[in-house]
């Protein structure tokens, strides 16, 4: 093994400098690594992905100089600036090796609604974003969480807490038809209905086992 | 069992901090590895883990999110897939990528690397899968082992999960935890998030002569040194209000006839508050040795995890949605976390059936960082060779000299090796 004369210490890496001083070694002999070589691939993934958030900031920059040069708000501005803005966030989590498919459609159809909400907000407030998307959306992830239960077949009892989640959000809906907000009801009085029939046909068709996910999932210890 | 039933657990009282807090800059997973005197044959290990995996049922686990607490649950997937190292080590384990399961297995060379998300169980209960799963490994590679040893299970191996904690806390006791604020080490990191690891192996029995020329414990003395190299390399910013305070962690088992395979150990804490201008490795060592032998005895260990366990037994906490819990546990953690500058876990001297030494080279472990600790140390040791490990974010590696410079000049011969993020 070379040796470190400055440290005291033998050094085991394929290197010539000393990882604790960086004073040159003395000896001849090659080592070995005993880890991978792993920050070429990280740097490369970083690079791609700075490039791609680097155009987003640079689309965004240029949408503002067009606003504050312009001198007025450009309603398709904004809705470019929002359109980025979720493109970017699309970006972070499919570089996030860490995000699971079900967060990635939770969170994503979550984002979208709200993005279509200010679009629509921006546009001058149609409504076809409350009415349409917001339960469409809700219809959305109802069914995606129908393919997943098939999907994942042996933890389909997962799920349920989701729908629970889902019956949540159709409250609010129902709420949002009451007060008026919701002017066209049609397609939010569906997705309010393929919910709770799907919650209880989870809760019939899965006996025990859809009782007892409840249990775990609301155990006090 | 019913048809359809799932196995279900609670977490241990240390194990219900791990959700809470875990995320990409602070993992909570640890990393023991097992070093072959052959190259790792990846098909075999994967058979090994399949093997093995349903075996162990506090590693058959997948974690889940209850509306007051969060739980364990029977994991029937496949077992997770064997990878070959391809990251920095001690990465977010996130069981959607996993098969749900809470542990990663990878190899590199003769190397196999198990990580662990502290979740699960603590060192020792990884020691115990890792030594199974090598053992599987093993005989799967020289059938000749399988032969004769067929694939039970080794008969040191504990399946025991009971929670030792619930189970030993007699009464209410005062909080003993030290809130006040240490010492913290910052610099510049490493680029791109990286993870830096500096291995000092050396021998055990030269360290032990050393560590009793000074009237210490090795464990003592390996402290002692990081307490030193901090104390040289930031001394103007070390004060009373800013002590170096290193916490260590104590296995419980053997002081309260356990075998549990869940989590089951506390923190103690090594402190140096200066009250002079002048300090001299003698003097650290003193004070190392004194600051950590007052807290080691049943008692004290007992009222440590007294308070936490009391409070987690009372009911109005325990019927407190799990949203409003977790900012109570992140709030707690936070200032607990600031109290020390480090962590320094010594995970022993690990032990295997004799058969299967000659097939196995050395074992090494290390920490993920976390809040406030961006540098931590582990010691490991099998047979004559301890590996004296420092895991850092940090791109200075001034205490790590120290530290190996202070062990090779007290006469012990030290190897370094590391994973390479240094010479970038």
């Amino acid at each position: 093994m070379n040796r470190c004369n400055n440290c005291g210490v033998r050094i085991k890496d394929q290197t010539e400098q000393c990882p604790l001083c960086n004073g040159i070694l003395d000896g001849n002999e090659t080592g070995s690594n005993t880890y991978p070589n792993i920050i070429k691939r990280i740097r490369a993934l970083t690079i791609v992905y700075r490039v791609l958030m680097l155009l987003c900031a640079v689309g965004l920059i240029a949408d503002g100089a067009v606003f504050f040069f312009g001198g007025k708000i450009l309603k398709f501005g904004v809705v470019f600036a929002l359109m980025i803005l979720y493109i970017m966030w699309l970006l972070r989590i499919s570089f996030k090796d860490t995000a699971t498919y079900l967060s990635r459609t939770l969170w994503g159809t979550f984002f979208a609604v709200i993005l279509l909400i200010m679009i629509d907000q921006v546009l001058g407030y149609q409504g076809w974003s409350v009415n349409y998307v917001l339960p469409g959306g809700v219809i959305f992830v109802s069914v995606s969480l129908a393919i997943f239960k098939l999907i994942n077949h042996r933890n389909w009892q997962s799920y349920i807490i989701f729908d629970i989640g889902l019956i949540l959000v159709s409250v609010v809906t129902a709420v949002f038809i009451y007060v008026g907000i919701i002017d066209q009801p049609l397609v939010a009085e569906i997705s309010i209905l393929l919910i709770i029939i799907d919650f209880v046909a989870t809760m019939i068709l899965g006996g025990e086992r859809a009782k007892n996910e409840l249990r775990r999932r609301f155990h006090v210890r | 069992m019913a048809k359809g039933y799932i196995h279900w657990d609670k977490l241990d009282n240390t194990a219900n901090l791990f959700p809470v807090i875990a995320g990409e800059s602070m993992t909570n997973t640890y990393r023991i590895s097992c070093t072959l005197t052959e190259e790792v044959n990846p098909e075999l290990l994967q058979e090994a883990v399949d093997i093995v995996t349903p075996r162990i049922k506090g590693f058959n686990l997948r974690l889940r999110t209850g509306v007051f607490w969060y739980y364990f649950e029977e994991n029937g997937k496949s077992a997770p897939r064997v990878k070959e190292e391809d990251n920095f080590p001690c990465r977010l384990i996130h069981p959607g990528k996993n098969n749900s399961y809470l542990f990663r297995v990878t190899y590199f060379k003769n190397r196999i690397n198990l990580e662990v998300f502290h979740v699960l169980t603590d060192g020792m209960g990884g020691i115990t899968f890792l030594k199974e799963l090598v053992y599987q490994y093993l005989r799967l590679a020289h059938p000749k082992l399988r032969e004769i040893y067929g694939d039970r299970l080794s008969k040191d191996t504990s399946l025991n999960r009971e929670d030792s904690f619930i189970k030993n806390y007699k009464k209410r006791s005062a909080p003993i935890y030290k809130f006040k604020r240490a010492f913290l080490i910052k610099g510049e990191r490493l680029p791109y998030n990286g993870f830096g690891v500096i291995h000092g192996n050396m021998s055990v029995s030269s360290l032990k002569e050393v560590s009793k020329r000074r009237g210490l414990s090795i464990n003592e003395y390996l402290v002692a040194t990081f307490i030193w190299a901090t104390y040289q390399e930031h001394y103007r910013f070390i004060t009373k209000k800013r002590p170096i305070r290193v916490a260590v962690p104590v296995d419980l088992r053997s002081y309260f006839s356990s075998n549990t395979t869940k989590n089951f150990f506390v923190m103690v804490s090594a402190e140096f508050v200066p009250q002079k201008e002048e300090y001299t490795f003698d003097d650290i060592c003193e004070i190392t040795h004194e600051s950590l032998r007052n807290q080691i005895s049943k008692e004290h260990l007992e009222k440590i995890f007294s308070y936490n366990v009391s409070n987690e037994q009372f009911f109005a906490a325990r019927a407190v949605p799990l949203f409003i819990k977790n900012l109570l546990i992140k709030l707690i953690y936070t200032r607990t976390a600031l109290a020390n500058t480090t962590t320094i876990t010594n995970i022993g001297n690990i032990k295997v059936d004799e058969v299967y030494e000659p097939y196995i080279e050395r074992f090494q472990s290390f920490l993920a960082f976390s809040k406030g600790q961006l540098l931590k140390a582990t010691v490991t040791s099998y047979k004559d060779t301890l590996s004296y490990t420092y895991t850092s974010a940090w791109k200075d590696v001034s205490i790590q000299r120290r530290v190996f410079r202070q062990i090779a000049e007290d006469g012990v011969d030290v190897l370094i090796e590391t994973n390479g993020v240094y010479y970038e």
